[in-house]
């Protein structure tokens, strides 16, 4: 089902906030009608890449392809195929649903006012309800019919289920999956809901220390790492081949997570299969724990994006 | 898209023209009792700086909050993340609030038109009424086109400061200033060489009624023959020459022996004055002059928001 021009290609893509870097050197490619999750710590730039692909943001370096068109000088085109929804999910408070939903009608050409309506209906939040006055989870969803609505064959979603209780959230990847079934959506999401993640993703981006660790199809990511388990002490010699990730010492037990293309084959290491989730968490930690060299700048890369964003934004 | 840009700022427009209402009925009030009972009351010298500044006060509140109030509550990147770019999308904002604007500062100056009209009545004019001469800055400021011309300037500037600032609140504070600087540059400086001057001589110390029902720019004694202070001199010169002066040094000086005076002193009284005639030209001048400062900000405006990006 997917043609060979990617949905989203980035080359070299990276953003530069006044003194430190959001984002670096970020170059992967996202094949047509996948959902990719997108995953990193805080601060690991995934919004600003987001930003980027939905051109509210420029890159300070590198080139940005979304659905064949540049999002900054093609915007229009690109804007009417692709939807974003920002972690913030800004809406008019003080518009009622249904006035949101004609805003909505009135910027898009395309626009899906019945699939709206009723999506919200099943969601039972009343089209007469001023937004302001619905709690943050239906806000939430009243800001994701509006991406759905415009029946986008790009959707980047910057943290969709981060507001949503868990009937909310399975409720959301079904909505999900079905657009990806009828209209062979593109997904781009970002989440650090690992768990729920990989069980309707099939691609995986993971971001950390504002760079690409790892961007593939998630069979290949889970293909590719090893939870290797041994005696403490043994952590510093990896099997060949094998780069290690992380490594963890509980007890005399010595855990790593490595990635290797070659099959694992040491008697000193019990070779496990991770899942999606422990992969995860090892680049995370793997983050954390060059952090603390890193505290003093990032702590100051956090406070500049801050500052743009409240400036800016 | 109209409704769009509409609905969004709804709530300020409604403000500002429940603001204009009830200005309007303060208005209608007094200017009726006060004009019927030939007596200036219920305002006081500080109400009326009040209406001086009120075109600022409504453009910049509808301006300040055009891309600031978005960008400060984030719907800037709901709406510029819709199918539209963010030049239209600015245009129809644009669009919708320079017509309000419009609309408002029309029907404030129909309303201002008419209030100074009614409180022109000479019995009044000493003790705070206007004089009825509609060319004379206290009138002038509040009528006509410049009403519409001001309230426009502040429009945009409110719209520009905002979208360099991106706080309405601050750029609502931070333009207030600046227009009050604009206006008085305008009226202090400016109005006096939009429109050529008539000019009225007199070997006598004392205007025509033509030069009293005027608005008087300059008046001064200078040497015969000259309409305008020598090279090197301003208005504030006076050529008080000692025949002239010891001529004129004598009590019960008729004004056949003033004059007299000045002839063999060769000098002579020069008045240059804005006359009522002029209104319109000079409405029409300042006006145009606000409005390209106006449109040259929306200029900018445009191109910081095409740059806009996160």
């Amino acid at each position: 089902m997917s043609t060979p021009e990617p949905a989203v290609e980035t080359m070299g893509l990276g953003k530069r906030y006044r003194r430190t870097w959001g984002l670096q050197d970020c170059s992967f490619a996202l094949p047509q009608g996948r959902v990719a999750a997108l995953v990193g710590p805080n601060g690991a730039g995934k919004s600003t890449l987001l930003r980027m692909l939905a051109g509210i943001s420029t890159p300070s370096t590198g080139t940005i392809n979304v659905l064949g068109l540049s999002p900054r000088t093609q915007s229009f085109e690109a804007l009417s195929r692709m939807a974003y929804l920002d972690q913030d999910r800004p809406l008019y408070k003080d518009f009622r649903v249904e006035e949101i939903l004609r805003f909505g009608r009135e910027l898009n050409p395309r626009w899906d006012g019945a699939r709206a309506r009723r999506h919200l209906e099943e969601l039972r939040i009343p089209l007469e309800s001023r937004i302001g006055k619905l709690s943050g989870g239906q806000q939430a969803q009243v800001a994701l019919t509006m991406c759905l609505a415009k029946r986008p064959e790009l959707l980047l979603l910057d943290e969709p289920v981060a507001a949503l209780d868990p009937l909310a959230r399975e409720n959301l990847m079904q909505i999900l999956l079905e657009s990806v079934e009828d209209d062979g959506t593109t997904v781009l999401l970002s989440s650090h809901a690992v768990a729920d993640l990989a069980t309707i993703c099939d691609y995986v981006i993971i971001l950390s220390s504002s760079r690409v660790q790892f961007a593939g199809e998630l069979d290949h990511v889970l293909g590719v790492h090893r939870l290797l388990v041994g005696p403490m002490g043994t952590e510093s010699a990896a099997p060949a081949g094998a780069t290690i990730i992380s490594a963890v010492t509980a007890g005399r037990q010595s855990t790593m997570l490595v990635r290797s293309e070659q099959p694992i084959i040491d008697p000193a290491w019990e070779v496990l299969e991770p899942t999606l989730e422990e992969i995860v968490l090892a680049y995370l930690r793997a983050d954390a724990s060059s952090a603390n060299v890193r505290s003093e700048s990032s702590r100051r890369m956090r406070r500049a994006k801050r500052n743009d964003i409240s400036v800016v934004q | 898209m109209t409704w769009a840009a509409w609905r969004v700022q709804r709530s300020m427009i409604l403000a500002a023209t429940a603001v204009v209402a009830v200005l309007a009925l303060w208005l209608v009030a007094t200017g009726l009792v006060m004009g019927h009972s030939q007596t200036w009351k219920y305002w006081t010298d500080g109400d009326v700086y009040l209406l001086y500044a009120l075109p600022g006060v409504l453009g910049l509140a509808l301006g300040s909050p055009l891309i600031a109030g978005e960008s400060s509550l984030g719907t800037d990147r709901l709406a510029t993340t819709q199918s539209v770019t963010r030049t239209r999308w600015l245009a129809f904002k644009l669009l919708v609030g320079g017509s309000v604007t419009i609309g408002i500062a029309a029907a404030l100056t129909l309303l201002l038109e008419w209030w100074t009209g009614a409180v022109s009545v000479p019995a009044m004019s000493n003790s705070g009424g206007f004089s009825g001469v509609r060319i004379q800055p206290a009138a002038f400021d509040l009528t006509g086109l410049v009403v519409v011309g001001y309230t426009l300037f502040a429009f945009c500037l409110g719209t520009a400061l905002g979208t360099v600032i991106r706080k309405p609140g601050w750029a609502f504070a931070v333009g207030l200033p600046l227009f009050a600087a604009a206006r008085l540059g305008a009226q202090e400086w400016l109005r006096l060489h939009l429109v050529a001057p008539a000019i009225f001589t007199s070997l006598v110390e004392r205007a025509s009624s033509a030069v009293t029902n005027s608005w008087l720019l300059h008046f001064t004694l200078l040497p015969a023959g000259r309409t305008s202070p020598p090279p090197g001199k301003t208005w504030g010169w006076w050529d008080w020459n000692k025949s002239y002066t010891t001529c004129t040094n004598q009590p019960n000086l008729t004004n056949a022996e003033d004059a007299h005076c000045a002839v063999l002193a060769h000098v002579h009284f020069v008045f240059q004055y804005q006359p009522e005639s002029h209104y319109w030209a000079l409405q029409g001048v300042e006006t145009a002059i606000f409005l390209g400062l106006g449109l040259l900000l929306l200029g900018l405006t445009v191109i910081k928001v095409k740059r806009w990006r996160i």
